[in-house]
């Protein structure tokens, strides 16, 4: 299969775009496709906790770490590269991008792109989508909606949320469902990744002492947003020639 | 090989079949046995079954996950014990979803448990293929259908019912007799230990001296004392029969199924 990368990102802090990468390592595991992750979140990286042994820390804005993530992409076992991109910084990166070509090379055929935006609550976040849109080239766009606490509720009236998606052509919607917290919050104090937690293992390969209730939940919810992954057709829209 | 252990749960979609009644017997089954048990009392408003043996029943409010996790989660612990749930009609639905999708039958499994539901119906057709639906999620799970006399005949159109007939021709079924309600209103008293009366009762033992607790013991004609003696001995050795009936039913099941 092709390189492909996929960004995570958003405009706003807070809408769980760690998340989202977290599932989507999750899932790539899952169906067996090999997958390296890079954390934006520089210096500190969310997602390096969770994962640390396919994970990197970079600062996107810096030229080497940008050689570091676009230049191995052909070399790389791990086709997939998954970006979890600094909040407020997705315009920026999709800009830095452009300048170094990389849009130009996925249009040739030469790489596979995935944009995964979190929408926030607010109607500004649907303004974002036309701004951000077109440098997926229109295919490959997923719009999420993170429901997974109970804090993002999205404000917009039904009519201007169809509108904004009328104008966004081909975009894919995306709903990732709600995640009991109690059970949200053991699997953030365990620092391990989803399918480990319901593996019962802590980041050791240990066994863990994990609630086997919690870990039932996360089970349950992990199955519904692999579902919705294989719903927009994920992986075939990645391995398609 | 360990002792097996029970994880007990007396559920009814209805009010006022006799879950807590059942559950009482059962445990009352075990304290007669000598089995370590531990007891659930999901109906934390009225905690009647916590009312016969407030020492060792833990009362669990199903709408908290704490409490859930009290309960399941108490499977892996080594020093679990036989757990008896009485599970109040209220939490029905909501306690056999989260049981499926925790995949709690497994585990309970591993931990070298056999999960057991004694379902009771009431007379409708309509508890019959809830009872049904409940048995599709709980593949693998021992399941005994329980006909309580008290509650009464299925109704004509329950009788019609493919869930009902489902139930009835390839399920181990358990049967309580109606106790005569003057001698209920006897058992029914919070102080009145069941167990500790068969002993005495088995053991023609009078009740004397009277200890405080049993007062009401030492009041009971002799035909109550033995009306209730009787039904008390149909309803441990229905329960004894339902157990290994269940026990050897999933132990097949499980020989059918080299993955289980």
């Amino acid at each position: 299969m092709k390189p492909a990368v996929l960004l995570v990102g958003a405009d706003k802090g807070g809408v769980g775009k760690t998340t989202i990468a977290r599932t989507l390592l999750d899932y790539m595991a899952a169906r067996n496709v090999l997958a390296r992750a890079f954390d934006a979140e520089y210096p500190r990286g969310a997602l390096k906790r969770f994962h640390p042994s396919v994970t990197d820390v970079i600062d996107i804005t810096a030229v080497p770490d940008q050689m570091k993530m676009l230049d191995t992409l052909t070399t790389s076992e791990r086709r997939v590269s998954i970006v979890d991109i600094r909040a407020g910084q997705l315009s920026n990166t999709l800009r830095a991008f452009t300048d170094i070509g990389f849009f130009d090379a996925v249009r040739s055929g030469e790489f596979k792109f995935c944009l995964f935006h979190i929408l926030g609550p607010s109607v500004a976040s649907l303004e974002e989508i036309a701004d951000v849109m077109p440098y997926s080239g229109g295919r490959n766009y997923f719009a999420v909606k993170n429901f997974i606490n109970e804090t993002s509720f999205f404000e917009w009236d039904p009519a201007v949320y169809d509108s904004y998606f009328k104008k966004a052509k081909g975009a894919v919607e995306m709903n990732i469902p709600k995640l009991n917290e109690m059970a949200y919050e053991q699997v953030d104090l365990a620092g391990v990744p989803f399918s480990t937690f319901i593996k019962n293992k802590n980041a050791q390969g240990h066994i863990a002492n994990n609630s086997l209730v919690l870990r039932g939940y996360v089970r349950t919810w992990l199955k519904h947003v692999f579902d919705e992954f294989d719903r927009v057709g994920l992986i075939e829209r990645l391995t398609d020639e | 090989m360990p002792e097996k252990k029970y994880s007990i749960i007396v559920a009814s979609p209805r009010a006022r079949t006799g879950k807590t009644l059942l559950a009482r017997l059962v445990v009352e089954h075990f304290v007669l046995s000598g089995v370590p048990h531990v007891i659930f009392d999901t109906d934390a408003v009225d905690k009647k079954l916590a009312g016969y043996f407030p020492e060792k029943t833990v009362v669990v409010d199903f709408d908290r996950v704490p409490d859930q996790m009290k309960l399941f989660d108490t499977l892996g612990s080594p020093v679990a014990t036989t757990q008896v749930v009485d599970l109040t009609h209220r939490s029905f639905r909501k306690f056999f979803k989260l049981m499926r999708e925790i995949d709690y039958v497994n585990e309970a499994k591993a931990s070298g448990f056999e999960p057991v539901v004694l379902f009771i119906p009431d007379t409708e057709a309509d508890s019959y293929e809830q009872g049904m639906e409940i048995r599709e999620w709980l593949r693998g799970v021992g399941f005994a259908l329980v006909r309580n006399e008290a509650v009464g005949e299925p109704s004509r159109e329950a009788l019609r019912n493919l869930s009902f007939a489902a139930f009835v021709s390839n399920m181990p079924r358990l049967t309580l007799t109606r106790l005569d309600p003057f001698f209920y209103s006897a058992i029914a008293d919070p102080k009145f230990s069941l167990s500790e009366f068969m002993r005495r009762s088995l053991m023609r033992e009078s009740p004397s001296p009277v200890i405080a607790e049993q007062l009401s013991l030492a009041y009971m004609s002799r035909e109550a004392r033995s009306g209730i003696t009787a039904w008390a001995q149909a309803a441990f050795s229905e329960i004894r029969r339902v157990l290994r009936e269940v026990e050897i039913r999933t132990d097949l099941l499980s020989h059918d199924r080299p993955n289980a």
